[in-house]
Order: structure tokens, then C-alpha cells, then sequence
């Protein structure tokens, strides 16, 4: 299998101090939340409008994804466009939004997609059907906790009473918002695949910065957006 | 491909046999037609899709794999027995098969020796016609009598036209009256175009009803809002042409369950089959595939490489494998667009037929509940006195929910249930859809027929990747084509 995966020297050396830095880090404490992004390696490179695979492990109050423990849809992974893909900034952690941790916990993903779609419509046409519609995200709040059928087309959604009024007006907001932009994509899964793609032509430092989230419960006190490991890596753009 | 494309789709609409069951393919042992080519085959997909493709390939002498992501096979087929007493049995996905209309499907009961039961009024089937159904509309409990009472239909909202053909024929058939016309013009039925009726596709079946003069309570009653107008039509044009009349035909199931088909045909494949192998990779070139996959447990990728791959994953799931180099653009519009539908069924174990008590001859029911919408009878299984129903409702409901909306319009004064099941196929990770939905008004030229085609070395097989996409027939139809298509590359 070649993923054209292509190490220059360089940033091989810098991939390889990295892995350095993480087996002689201080082990964390075991009941600590820990999200090690295992590949693709930080670095690396892929061509553009390609796709490529990524896998992530989580380990929390002494359960791990590797052992089906965590839940893998617990899982989620963030792609960011950055142009600049090598420099500091891009690194910096970008805080999950709540309203993600919500669809992670509810069954909205069992139906919906981010942009693709499956039993219903993806986030993403949802996103672009409402975007700069006022009264959208009250109507979207009440069809997520009512259920309504007839909307996108024969299907049904069905009502989720499990979610607070609060819950669901967070992720009407976030789909109207955020759900149709082209420079951030979204996987659920402790494995999966990402697609290399760019919201404007790249330039020769683009690429795109691959976060991890572990998005199930937690315990009081502790932060998801803080979790230890190799949460994050950068995958370079190539040409195509 | 050596089959000439439009011959091959012909066939395909026709359900010209391209299977290699029920000949003496099934005996023999030795030399089967394709075992001089040396082909090597990975499937994608264990459900019944991947098995009877699978099956199929091996039938002729094709070297096949058959990876399969989660611990079972058989995917939404799938017959549950936990929760329940006397050894008796639920279908938690799919419900049954129908005679006329799983011609192919049953050439496969009849080479594997299983048994198809009766199983009248399935998932809200209408047949046998007269046999005890009520229909819930306003408030009110009908019987097919009642509803065939022109003073009733009238009062309904039908028009004259209406109300003449619905005294004359059942609900069902009343496509017929503003389609009938539209459906004769497909002297081509093995595909939707060129049959004088292509400006359909940019219209939903509702409107085209309204367009013939249909009454709002008929177009109510029809359905089609969403629906492309051309597939719609197309639809009811192939189901005649297959001989499949518009109650959908008589229904069975296998005795013992549906995943008896799966279980045939896993017994067939043996070793071929690997559980817990989820396809994480696919890279395809001119000369063949590599497949990268992992085994229960174990971090450290395997690849495979054959001459072809065939995805018998539900679109949706098999999005989430990357693909190297990426599909075409046409291609990836249909992964990416084609919808699914997703339901679960609810199951009840009652101590006994309690309807009986309550005068009822059956039940087989229709609500208009939000959180149920109809009821039937499971056959009975033997050496139980126990019997299963199955209720519609919404997914994401807990079966106990279902079970209180069922005791609020139940028409009788008390049932005998104990029990209530689901399962939730949306938080099913690897086969969390059904069928596929009918297409989107407008797209049907963007789907039609790059749905069938392969892409490079990657060929498409599943319930959307037949000319009819109706249940488990679709699946083995498309299997077997696919299985044809490889052999003859």
C-alpha cells in the first residue's frame, strides 16, 4: 500500500526527534485523558485532493479505544486548512466546539454526515440551505428535538428528547454556522480517512493540521481540549 | 467487459439469470468456467451483497477474499433471538421476501435447501387482501371494505375519478390510474432514458400526480414529494416488466430467520471469509489492487493485493476508506450523494394471541401515532405458543415507549405482550443503513448509470446497483452482474 507518504531528510530527523520527545516525556498519570494521533506521521506529506487514512488511540480513567473500552465514535478528528501549514500558529490548539461533543454523545451521527450523505442530509448542505437565515437556528433547534419528516426528503428524523432545549439550540448554531465551511472537516471514529482538500489553491507551505478529540464523558475538572499526547500532527500538501 | 453495454443493461433490467446457483454450478467440484483465468478477487463486505457476490465468483473458479470489518457477518440481515423465549426469533433488519419479485433470491433457497414460510401482511403488505387489516385515518379504524365504500372515499377527499377506480380496486393499485399511460411508454425498461419521458427527472412524483389531476387527499395517500418523478415511473415500469404487480406480491421469510441466506452462504465460502478485518486502505492502478486491512486486535496493517476489488460496503461507511488514486468525480458524486434509509424494527413477545380475545381476526394495523406506525403479526414458530409482532416506529425511541404508544391505540381492551426489542441500526458502526432512498428530482442523470459502473479495477455491487433497488434482491442481482462483469474482464 503507498500512500505516498514522503519523508523529506529533514523533516524526517524532526519526525524522529519528536517520537524521541514523546518516549522520554514523563508518562502521564493512567487515569488521565491521553489522544495519540498514531498516523499519519506529523510532517508528512500528501498530495493534494488525495486522501489519506488516520488512526487515533484514546486512554482515559484507565479504558482505552485500542480495547473497545472508549467507544471508537468517541473519537473525533478535526482537519484544518492552514496555508502556512509548517509555521507556530498552526500548531496552536483550536478548542473543540461543545456543540461537536453533543453530536458525539447523541445518535446524530448514525443518520447525518459532516459533508457526505447518508440517511440524512449532510451537515454541510443543512449549513449551506440556512446559511444567513435568521430564524433557522430555532427552526433546526425544534426539528433535532421534535423530530420533523418531509424537510430534505423522504426520510424522517426522528425526536430526541434525551437533548435539553440548550443542547440542540448549541447544535442548530454550530451546523448553521459552521457546518458548510470548506476550510475545516470532521471525522468521527478512532480510524478513518481525510481528504486532502484546500478551500482556496494552496500554496507550496499548505496543508492541513489534524487534531484529535476524545468527545465522550468526562469526569468533573478536567478539560478535553487539554488532553496529553500527540494530539495534533501536520500533514504537508503535495502536488497532485 | 466483453457483454456489449446495452445488451448488459437489458439483461440487467430483465433479470436475465447471470447466476451460477441452482445449475449443476452447485455440484460440481471441478473446472468451473473461469478457473483457467487464475482471477484473484477481494470483496468489501460481508453483508449479503459481499456473500453472494463472493459465492458467486468462487462458483467460477475465481479466487476470492471476503473481508468483513465487524465480528459477524450478514450485516442488515440480521435475526436476533436474545431477549426472547422458546427459541423464538426476530428479523431486526431485513423483513422478508416477496413472490413475485426475488426470482434471484430464491433460485438461492432452492440450491441451498432452506425453507420460505408464509409470513402474510409483512411490514404492512396488503396481501392477502380481506384478511382482518385496519387502517387508522383521523381517529378512525377502517377495514379494505369500508375503504372501497365510494360515500367513505368520498368523504375521504377523493375526487370523482378516484373514488370510481378505489370502489373498483384496492389502495395500492391507485399509481395505476394517473400512471399507467406514462409507465407504457418505457419500451426500454432496462433504464430511465430515452423512453419519452426523460423531462421527468426534474420533477418529484407529487407533482406529477398533481399535473394528472390527482386530489390532494390521493396525492397524500401516493407519496412522492422528493421523489424523482422519472425514477418513480421508471420503477413501476421495471416492476411490470418483472412481473412484480403494484401490491408487491405475496410475502415469506426463511424459516429460522433471513440470516439463514447469509449463514448458506458463509457455509459455502468457508475460509474465504475474514471477520474483523476492516478495509482501512484501497490503492487501485491499471494492473490491480491493494487492499490494507487490520486483523481483530492487532495494530500492524496487512495488505492484500488481487486483480480486483469489489465494495459491498454501504456508500456511506465505504466513504470512510480512503481510495488511492481517487475516484472519478462522477463516481465520488454517487458515494457521496446517494441517501439511505435507516429504520429499526420494534419486537414484541406476547404470551398470546390476544387479539383473538378482542375479536380481531388479525393484527394488522395502522396507526397514526408519532411513535408507532403500524403493527403485524410474525408466523408462528413451532413448538411455541409465544408470538412475535413487529411495530414501525421512529429510531432513537426506546421499544418500551413504542410499546406504551401501541397500548394507547391498540383498538381491543388488553394485550398479552411481555417483551419489547429493537435494534439500534444508526449506532451500528458498520452497517447502519437499509435501502436506498429514491433519488432527488434533477439527479437521477448524474446517478443513472454511473451507478452500475466500475471504476478502474473497483467494482460497485449493493442494493442501489441494480436496475430495481428492492430489498435483498437487489443485493444478490447486483452480486451476481458484478460476479459476470469480473468473469468476462
Amino acid at each position: 500500500m503507498k500512500l505516498k507518504v514522503v519523508l523529506g531528510p529533514g523533516i524526517a530527523a524532526l519526525a524522529a526527534s519528536s517520537i524521541a520527545v514523546l518516549l522520554h516525556a514523563e508518562p502521564p498519570a493512567p487515569n488521565s485523558l491521553r489522544v495519540d494521533i498514531t498516523s499519519p506521521a506529523d510532517h508528512s506529506r500528501l498530495a493534494w485532493n488525495g486522501q489519506g487514512s488516520y488512526a487515533v488511540t484514546v486512554s482515559y480513567n484507565g479504558k482505552s479505544s485500542k480495547y473497545g473500552e472508549i467507544p471508537s465514535s468517541a473519537v473525533l478528528l478535526r482537519t484544518t486548512y492552514a496555508a502556512d501549514a509548517g509555521a507556530p500558529a498552526a500548531r496552536q490548539v483550536q478548542p473543540i466546539a461543545q456543540a461537536l461533543v453533543e453530536i458525539g454523545q447523541s445518535n446524530c451521527m448514525g443518520c447525518h454526515d459532516f459533508a457526505a450523505n447518508s440517511a440524512g442530509p449532510s451537515f454541510a448542505a443543512i449549513g449551506k440551505r440556512y446559511a444567513g437565515n435568521a430564524a433557522a437556528t430555532a427552526l433546526l433547534a425544534d426539528h433535532i428535538r421534535n423530530g420533523s419528516s418531509g424537510a430534505w426528503g423522504g426520510g424522517s428524523m426522528p425526536p430526541h428528547p434525551d437533548l435539553s432545549a440548550a443542547q440542540a439550540t448549541a447544535i442548530a448554531q454550530w451546523i448553521v454556522a459552521h457546518g458548510n465551511d470548506p476550510a475545516v472537516h470532521y471525522s468521527f471514529g478512532a480510524s478513518g480517512s481525510f481528504h486532502m482538500v484546500a478551500p482556496v489553491s494552496p500554496g507550496p507551505r499548505a496543508g492541513l493540521v489534524l487534531f484529535a478529540f476524545y468527545t465522550g464523558p468526562l469526569n468533573a475538572g478536567d478539560d478535553r481540549n487539554a488532553a496529553a499526547g500527540r494530539t495534533m500532527v501536520v500533514v504537508q500538501g503535495a502536488e497532485s | 467487459m466483453t457483454v456489449e453495454r446495452r445488451t448488459f443493461l437489458k439483461g440487467v433490467a430483465a433479470g436475465i439469470g447471470v447466476s451460477m446457483v441452482g445449475s449443476a454450478a452447485e455440484a460440481r467440484t471441478l473446472t468451473p468456467p473461469g478457473a483457467a483465468s487464475g482471477k484473484t478477487v477481494i470483496v468489501a463486505g460481508a453483508g449479503i451483497t459481499g456473500l453472494a457476490c463472493a459465492y458467486e465468483l468462487m462458483q467460477r473458479g475465481i479466487d476470492v477474499t471476503v473481508l468483513e470489518a465487524s465480528g459477524r457477518y450478514g450485516g442488515h440481515v440480521f435475526t436476533g433471538h436474545d431477549g426472547l423465549s422458546d427459541g423464538l426469533w426476530a428479523d431486526y433488519g431485513a423483513d422478508h421476501l416477496t413472490k413475485p419479485g426475488y426470482e434471484q433470491f430464491f433460485r438461492y433457497v432452492e440450491a441451498f435447501g432452506l425453507e420460505a414460510v408464509a409470513y402474510p401482511n409483512a411490514e404492512g403488505s396488503p396481501l392477502p387482501a380481506n384478511n382482518g387489516q385496519l387502517k387508522m385515518i383521523g381517529g378512525k379504524f377502517y377495514t379494505e371494505a369500508m375503504l372501497a365504500d365510494p360515500a367513505t372515499l368520498k368523504a375521504l377527499g377523493f375526487n370523482a375519478a378516484e373514488v370510481a377506480f378505489l370502489s373498483r380496486h384496492p389502495w395500492y393499485e391507485l399509481p395505476a390510474l394517473y400512471l399507467a399511460d406514462t409507465i407504457a411508454k418505457f419500451h426500454d425498461p432496462s433504464q430511465p432514458f430515452g423512453n419519452g419521458c426523460d423531462d421527468l427527472d426534474g420533477i418529484d412524483l407529487d407533482t406529477l400526480y398533481a399535473r394528472l389531476g390527482a386530489s390532494q387527499r390521493a396525492r397524500d395517500a401516493l407519496g412522492g414529494q422528493h421523489v424523482n418523478a422519472l425514477y418513480g415511473v421508471w420503477r413501476f415500469a421495471v416492476m411490470k416488466d418483472r412481473g412484480i404487480p403494484l401490491s408487491e406480491g405475496e410475502t415469506f421469510h426463511l424459516k429460522g430467520g433471513n440470516e439463514e441466506m447469509p449463514k448458506a452462504f458463509a457455509a459455502r465460502l468457508g475460509a474465504r471469509i475474514r471477520l474483523n478485518h476492516p478495509t482501512t486502505a484501497i490503492a487501485h492502478d491499471a494492473a490491480g489492487v491493494t487492499v490494507t486491512c487490520n486483523a481483530y486486535g492487532y495494530d500492524e496493517p496487512q495488505t492484500m493485493r488481487a486483480d480486483y476489488l469489489v465494495n459491498c460496503i454501504s456508500l456511506p461507511v465505504f466513504r470512510r476508506i480512503p481510495v488511492t488514486p481517487a475516484l472519478s468525480p462522477a463516481k465520488q458524486y454517487v458515494v457521496d450523494t446517494l441517501t439511505y434509509s435507516s429504520h429499526p424494527f420494534f419486537v414484541f413477545e406476547a404470551e398470546s394471541k390476544f387479539w383473538l380475545d378482542d375479536g380481531f381476526t388479525t393484527l394488522a394495523m395502522e396507526f397514526e401515532h408519532p411513535d408507532i406506525s403500524s403493527i403485524w403479526v410474525v408466523p408462528e414458530t413451532p413448538g411455541s405458543t409465544r408470538v412475535i409482532l413487529k411495530a414501525f416506529g421512529p429510531s432513537g425511541l426506546s421499544p418500551q415507549r413504542v410499546l406504551a404508544a401501541f397500548r394507547e391505540v391498540y383498538p381491543g381492551k388488553r394485550d398479552t405482550i411481555v417483551q419489547a426489542l429493537t435494534y439500534d441500526w444508526s449506532k451500528d458502526q458498520f452497517a447502519p443503513t437499509c435501502e436506498m432512498e429514491p433519488f432527488a428530482p434533477g439527479t437521477l442523470r448524474r446517478f443513472w448509470p454511473e451507478i452500475l459502473k466500475p471504476d478502474g479495477r473497483l467494482y460497485f455491487a449493493g442494493t442501489y446497483a441494480d436496475a430495481l433497488s428492492r430489498g435483498m434482491e437487489s443485493c444478490v442481482r447486483s452480486a451476481a452482474r458484478v460476479a459476470e462483469e469480473i468473469a468476462h474482464a
